[in-house]
């Protein structure tokens, strides 16, 4: 296989893998799995994937699975610096954000009576983490 | 290249070949999440004062792999011990063998007040659970660890350097929400006459060093919802110490034993005295009558507990209150006090709370932290699980 065809086949490759990490990221499994699913064949379909065997691949994918997390770790661990050596802007008002909901708002609450899925009550868990880490 | 006819959702990563040789062939690629031969072992874990809870099983199971209750302690042996004396041999030992032995090793309690208390006993306490669930050490383990109500980020930031580089992934979970997970009956969820606990209950969970309680109503509880205080069982230990050693100036009873001695008789409410104890002491018996000190000291949490829940329950909307009145659960070693859910209940009753009801967790008592733990680590997707750096 000519090296151009390769390069394009690796980066069609790596773009599909980083395109289903995200959707993995925001919380979508299934959508990145068949994300995956349908583009990674594709990509190697259309660049011709003789000369390229299975292990090659799944080579590629691990590879390129493992940047994605790295790029994330690396962009936690920035927020995380970046909170601790910007100095805090003045506050107006010492409000930790939505964990004082006003006795109004706590009203309007309507009793909740479906069951909440469980990974559903952990993304407001984490939600509301970055923002005290934000606010203070 | 060669084919494959294997589903793509399949979660093997290698793809068995079906068939000869084809030219222009694509391989099925492996699912995300699990591009290494590592088994994942997920863990529940309640990190409590006196003890510890941790379940723990398989990401593609509702099965649970190893439960154990690990008391909280840390005995380093002392120097000059011959062998033979400590199990195995060992420099370090853990819970029970710790315990068992502490005439020989220094005995550290690693968390106090429901947080720890000591960061590198509890790293060493962390590894021995490490190896409880992972004898051969090649997994990759996820931890959802319970953490008090409203814990301080310090004290959040103590539990993840103690587990950085034990665990691989954590999540840190307020306690009594992953006790409503944990009472939570799967199999009834959808029925029409279960309320789930998740949706409107009050969690009151009373541990070792502190009593947590916990509005949950749908939402994941804000800091609003939750109130922690550290007044529990070990507050309960020290308040009947000190009024024994008041009636009983020469009886030398050793926290432990008044431990004990609060675990077999601990009641709230109206006094039940006599409650007459023979102890041992310096090799001879002597009767102790203890029902005043007993139940004073657990009516101290009672009045702590109370003034707690009317706190949460004026907090909570309107319309939800009358069903969460109806949803107040107890769990934790406290809720192994006498009469403590009657006593609850008949004390919100007359402060003119309509219908409250009470109700202990049960005999589980112990694990449903540790089992809530495991169950929100079933249900965490991929990037809400977060790395502990070492």
């Amino acid at each position: 296989m000519e090296t151009t065809a390769r390069d394009r086949m690796r980066r069609g490759v790596r773009a599909a893998v980083y395109r289903a990490c995200w959707r993995r990221l925001e919380g979508d499994e299934p959508g990145a799995q068949a994300l995956l699913a349908c583009e990674v064949p594709a990509v190697l379909s259309h660049e011709g994937a003789s000369g390229v065997d299975d292990e090659l691949v799944r080579a590629w994918l691990d590879e390129d699975t493992a940047d994605f997390d790295r790029a994330v770790l690396i962009s936690e661990l920035i927020t995380r610096r970046g909170a601790s050596v910007v100095p805090p802007t003045p506050r107006v008002a010492a409000v930790r954000p939505q964990a004082s909901a006003s006795s109004e708002e706590r009203a309007s609450r309507p009793a909740s009576v479906a069951s909440p899925a469980i990974a559903d009550l952990l993304d407001g868990m984490l939600a509301q983490e970055r923002r005290v880490r934000a606010a203070s | 290249m060669s084919p494959t006819d294997t589903a793509v959702a399949s979660t093997t990563t290698h793809a068995p070949n079906a068939a000869p040789a084809k030219a222009q062939s694509t391989p099925t690629p492996p699912p995300l999440g699990r591009r290494t031969d590592r088994k994942t072992i997920l863990l529940g874990l309640d990190l409590g004062t006196n003890k510890c809870c941790l379940i723990a099983g398989g990401p593609d199971s509702t099965d649970i792999a190893i439960a154990k209750i690990v008391p909280s302690v840390v005995g380093y042996v002392k120097p000059g011990i011959i062998n033979g004396i400590i199990p195995g041999n060992a420099d370090v030992i853990f819970g029970e063998d710790a315990l068992k032995n502490r005439l020989h090793v220094n005995l550290v309690h690693a968390l106090a007040d429901g947080v720890i208390a000591h960061l590198d006993a509890t790293r060493d306490l962390m590894r021995h659970m490490r190896r409880i669930i992972d004898p051969a050490g090649n997994s990759e383990i996820r931890a959802v660890i319970g953490v008090p109500a409203n814990a301080p980020q310090e004290a959040r930031d103590n539990v993840r350097r103690a587990v950085a580089g034990v665990f691989d992934r954590v999540l840190l979970i307020p306690e009594p929400f992953l006790a409503a997970l944990g009472v939570r009956d799967d199999a009834r969820i959808g029925q029409s006459n279960y309320v789930d606990p998740v949706t409107n209950a009050l969690f009151i969970d009373i541990g070792a060093g502190t009593t947590d309680l916990c509005l949950v109503q749908g939402y994941f509880p804000t800091a609003d919802d939750q109130v922690s205080f550290a007044f529990a069982g070990d507050a309960i230990d020290h308040a009947m110490l000190e009024s024994i050693n008041q009636l009983y100036p020469d009886c030398g009873l050793s926290r432990l034993k008044v431990r004990e001695i609060k675990e077999q008789h601990a009641y709230v409410g109206a006094s039940r005295k006599p409650i007459d104890l023979k102890v041992v002491l310096g090799g001879k018996a002597r009767n102790l009558e203890l029902g005043d000190v007993i139940g004073s000291a657990c009516n101290q949490l009672l009045d702590r507990v109370i003034d707690a829940a009317r706190r949460l329950i004026a907090r909570a909307a309107s319309d939800s209150v009358e069903q969460l009145l109806q949803n107040i659960i107890v769990t934790g070693g406290g809720s192994q006090i006498r009469g403590l859910d009657t006593e609850l209940q008949k004390r919100l009753l007359a402060d003119g709370y309509e219908n409250p009801k009470v109700r202990l967790a049960g005999q589980d008592y112990q694990r449903y932290v540790a089992l809530g733990g495991i169950k929100a680590a079933r249900a965490a997707r991929e990037h809400q699980w977060q790395y502990v750096l070492d």
